[in-house]
């Protein structure tokens, strides 16, 4: 079966600490119940959850949907998001099926990455790792006081900002993530083809602002 | 308040941990919780950071004006707005007791164990331990419940990473954990919580690390003694209680204080590994309720189970009837209790239930009145001719879901005047608004061109050339004949099918890419020396192929159009498919056979979820395998609708992940006679 791998990189540094990091937990399990509601998804997407603090942690590799455990989530330590980008490209080109002659490759993945900080470990050197592999939608999220800029150089066009990181600021974000690997899903299964960018995943809410 | 962490004065303030806290009596017995729980979580992250020596780092913590402790204000202490490094924690501090990091850590943990302990039970001296009890029990059972995760943080922080179990660890879980609720309540006996053990714990407990000896005399630097408890206790009382509450006594009386129903503790939860509806369940909740302290005996769950799951009070089994989130309170016996202390610990078991995927997919009827509307379901089979053929075309539960149509369309024809087969099936583009046009078309005008070729009063080209070539089939010249035939055939069909989308479009003010249709054509003929040509033209995925060719060499016949990333497939009603004479003849395969079983066109929502990948496709004994599938379909069918049916009904087949239209056609020999 061709998975849909859904890829969530999580800032979960020290300036998460607190109600953020909860909110962010409350997201990601909002993410999966949903996500358990859609026939498309459940048979189809795969998530993954990685966290970046000093390091960057596989908490859960490529999990199906009727198994995942949303992970205990705590915030310390400095912004290694390079760290992240290496890590979940390495992740990438070790677990997922290319096609050939003999196998269905797995669909182009996709990538959350969230983040309320700066970089503080040299992320360009994980950029260049995270550009050695394929991908298919990746959208940065800049929390808070979040670099865009940075994410915007990882993820092109499609860098959105949440102004804060309140309980209703990150039930919009990952209710949108969960509509968009719902129409991801949708669009794999039905269309055979995945979404290439952020204006073929559905129209974020007003609370997500689109960086330009 | 205690103003301790100027970043000048911290090492001279630098001392044991319940020291200090013993020193600022009056934020324990604000709320233990309330300081427990962050310095637990301090200790974790210094931990984390491959640190030790927590005990004394954590009074580090900054003490927030109402009392908490604060890791986050620690953090920005001089208004720095970075988070604190690995060096900074431990900046100026020695290192912990233990030789070996694990063996400081391990450290850490018993003291912060012993100190945890001391504030829980309260169980030291000095001060008097009733002071410590009434300020926990004025918490315990009125207004405010234990920070959600509390004692699982405590139970994490201190098994982790496979370490020992300590006395101190195991009193520690049996003072926190409330007790199952199918133990009466004893009544609480003085100076003691129901489950707390009555003798002193401090003597219970193994001997402590030097850190947490108490000091024999009162330190110069402690704080004068907290003011009495009545009045400390009278001020706390909560807005939420009942005016008529007496203030608590002192000692003796607080121990025979009534709490008629105790608001419920949230007891530590464990979570059970995901269930599904439908599918055998298997969860060993033993396994799963361990720590590292302490192991379980059984478990017997307080409330019932989610509907189809049973226990034997080890493992949870069954077969999950309905979906949702559960959590089940359970009574769980500790193995090899001790005595003294209570046997049963509650926990709560979650799990989550998934729903059958089938039972998400919803099944809408497609909406009659849509522009180029066609039924959810299609069969056709030819009566007339010799062999059996039979087709059946089935909406994929993705379009059932949202109630759209279906795309694919195929169709059969049999010309008597010349002998010949032509079968087709298309799958209109799911991205293609009027896709399932475009394949109606498709399929419609092939079988016309064909007519017109083949049929009564047509100018057959194809016949001569095939039975030359069948009577000589060594001969390349004869062979090179019909395959230019051939190409003439299935290009001028194809030509004439997108010809006819493209008027449709102009007719519909659409784009030729809102028809978007993929194209399978076979043609087949016994020929005069008692074997087959077969050919067949493809353009996009799904697959035809002849199936038990003695050789077994000759299987597919289509080309299949995919990328490295599956799922780019290519239309009949794009540019470039026709552009080019080497482009046409590339789509097209045929072959003589000496005899066969089975012609079997499939479109890609049976392709995908029949074949794993291109190479599969292309594998003999792979389509055998389908066949073998289909056959007895065939064989018990008492009528040539009834196979087509039957054909139809086995489209329905569930595979995850694969939810396109399906459609299938077949040409075989049959018993079933044909009609006049």
């Amino acid at each position: 079966m061709r998975r849909l791998p859904v890829f969530l990189l999580l800032d979960t540094s020290g300036s998460m600490f607190g109600e953020p990091i909860e909110q962010v937990k409350n997201g990601v399990q909002m993410l999966v119940s949903a996500l358990r509601q859609d026939p498309y998804a459940l048979e189809t997407a795969f998530l993954s959850v990685i966290t970046f603090d000093s390091n960057a942690t596989e908490k859960v590799p490529l999990t199906e949907l009727t198994a995942f455990q949303v992970p205990a989530l705590t915030a310390q330590g400095a912004t290694s998001l390079g760290d992240a980008l290496s890590l979940v490209a390495d992740v990438a080109s070790k677990q997922l099926a290319k096609t050939t002659a003999t196998t269905k490759g797995d669909w182009k993945p996709m990538v959350f990455i969230m983040t309320d900080g700066a970089p503080t470990d040299d992320w360009k050197k994980g950029l260049g790792r995270f550009q050695q592999e394929k991908w298919g939608v990746v959208v940065g999220c800049a929390v808070n006081k979040g670099d865009a800029t940075v994410l915007q150089q990882i993820a092109g066009d499609a860098v959105v900002r949440l102004d804060t990181s309140d309980h209703s600021a990150m039930a919009k974000f990952f209710k949108w993530v969960s509509a968009s690997v719902s129409s991801n899903s949708k669009a794999v299964e039905t269309a055979g083809k995945e979404v290439e960018g952020l204006d073929q995943l559905p129209p974020p809410p007003p609370e997500i602002k689109v960086v330009v | 308040m205690a103003a301790i962490n100027s970043l000048g004065t911290r090492n001279e303030q630098r001392q044991p941990l319940h020291k200090f806290l013993l020193g600022n009596r009056d934020l324990i017995q604000a709320d233990p919780a309330r300081i427990v729980l962050p310095l637990l979580r301090c200790l974790a992250e210094i931990h984390a950071e491959g640190k030790s020596h927590g005990a004394v780092c954590a009074q580090r913590l900054i003490c927030a004006p109402n009392g908490d402790f604060d890791v986050a204000l620690f953090r920005h202490r001089i208004g720095w707005d970075d988070a604190l490094t690995a060096a900074e924690t431990y900046y100026g501090y020695p290192n912990g007791q233990g030789v070996t990091m694990e063996e400081q850590q391990q450290r850490d943990k018993q003291a912060l164990a012993n100190v945890l302990h001391l504030l829980m039970l309260g169980h030291e001296v000095p001060p008097p331990p009733t002071r410590l009890n009434v300020s926990i029990l004025s918490r315990l059972g009125e207004d405010s419940a234990w920070p959600q995760g509390f004692v699982s943080l405590v139970e994490h922080l201190l098994t982790v990473d496979g370490l020992e179990p300590t006395p101190e660890l195991d009193a520690l879980i049996h003072a926190l954990s409330p007790p199952a609720p199918t133990q009466t309540p004893p009544p609480v006996p003085e100076s003691s919580l129901p489950e707390i053990p009555t003798t002193p714990a401090a003597q219970a407990l193994a001997p402590a690390p030097a850190e947490i000896t108490l000091p024999e005399e009162a330190t110069p630097d402690l704080e004068p003694p907290a003011p009495p408890l009545a009045a400390e206790l009278a001020d706390e009382t909560p807005p939420g209680l009942p005016s008529d509450a007496e203030p608590p006594p002192v000692p003796p009386a607080v121990t025979s204080r009534d709490f008629p129903s105790p608001p419920p503790l949230p007891s530590y939860p464990v979570r059970l590994p995901n269930a599904t509806v439908g599918r055998e369940y298997s969860g060993n909740v033993l396994s799963h309720l361990a720590t590292g302290a302490l192991t379980f005996a059984s478990f017997e769950p307080v409330s019932a189970l989610p509907e189809g799951l049973t226990t034997n009070g080890i493992s949870i089994t069954g077969s999950p009837l309905q979906a949702g989130e559960y959590e089940i309170p359970a009574a769980c016996l500790i193995q090899g209790a001790d005595p003294d202390r209570p046997d049963k610990l509650l926990r709560t078991l979650q799990i989550t239930i998934n729903a059958d995927p089938r039972s998400l997919w919803k099944n809408l009827a497609s909406d009659t009145t849509s522009l180029f509307w066609k039924p959810d379901t299609d069969t056709g089979s030819l009566g007339d001719s010799p062999h059996l053929v039979a087709a059946a075309s089935l909406r994929g539960r993705s379009h059932a879901h949202v109630g759209s149509c279906r795309d694919d369309d195929f169709s059969l024809a049999w010309f008597p005047q010349s002998g010949w087969y032509v079968l087709t099936v298309a799958d209109g583009a799911g991205s293609a608004k009027y896709s399932r046009q475009g394949a109606k078309i498709a399929c419609a005008k092939v079988k016309e061109h064909f007519s017109s070729l083949l049929g009564e009063n047509g100018q057959d080209t194809l016949t001569p050339l095939t039975e030359a070539w069948a009577a000589d089939a060594d001969s390349a010249d004869k062979r090179q004949m019909v395959k230019g035939e051939l190409y003439n055939q299935f290009g001028r069909a194809a030509y004439a099918a997108r010809k006819a989308i493209e008027d449709q479009a102009n007719e519909s003010q659409a784009t030729l890419r809102d028809f978007h249709t993929t194209l399978i054509i076979t043609l087949a003929r016994p020929m005069a020396t008692g074997g087959w040509l077969i050919a067949a033209f493809s353009v996009g995925d799904g697959g035809a192929a002849v199936v038990g060719v003695p050789d077994g060499a000759t299987c597919l016949l289509t080309q299949p159009d995919g990328g490295e990333f599956a799922g780019q497939t290519i239309f009949l009603t794009m540019k470039e498919v026709l552009a080019t004479g080497e482009g046409i003849m590339n789509r097209i395969k045929f072959a003589l056979v000496p005899q066969f079983d089975a012609l079997v066109l499939v479109t890609d929502g049976i392709s995908d979820p029949k074949f794993n990948s291109e190479s599969a496709l292309a594998d003999p004994a792979e389509w055998q395998e389908l066949w073998t599938e289909l056959q007895p379909l065939v064989r018990d069918a008492t009528t040539r609708d009834q196979a087509a049916e039957s054909l139809l009904e086995w489209m329905n087949f569930f595979s995850p992940g694969h939810h396109d239209d399906r459609t299938i056609a077949i040409l075989c020999e049959t018993h079933l006679p044909s009609k006049p």
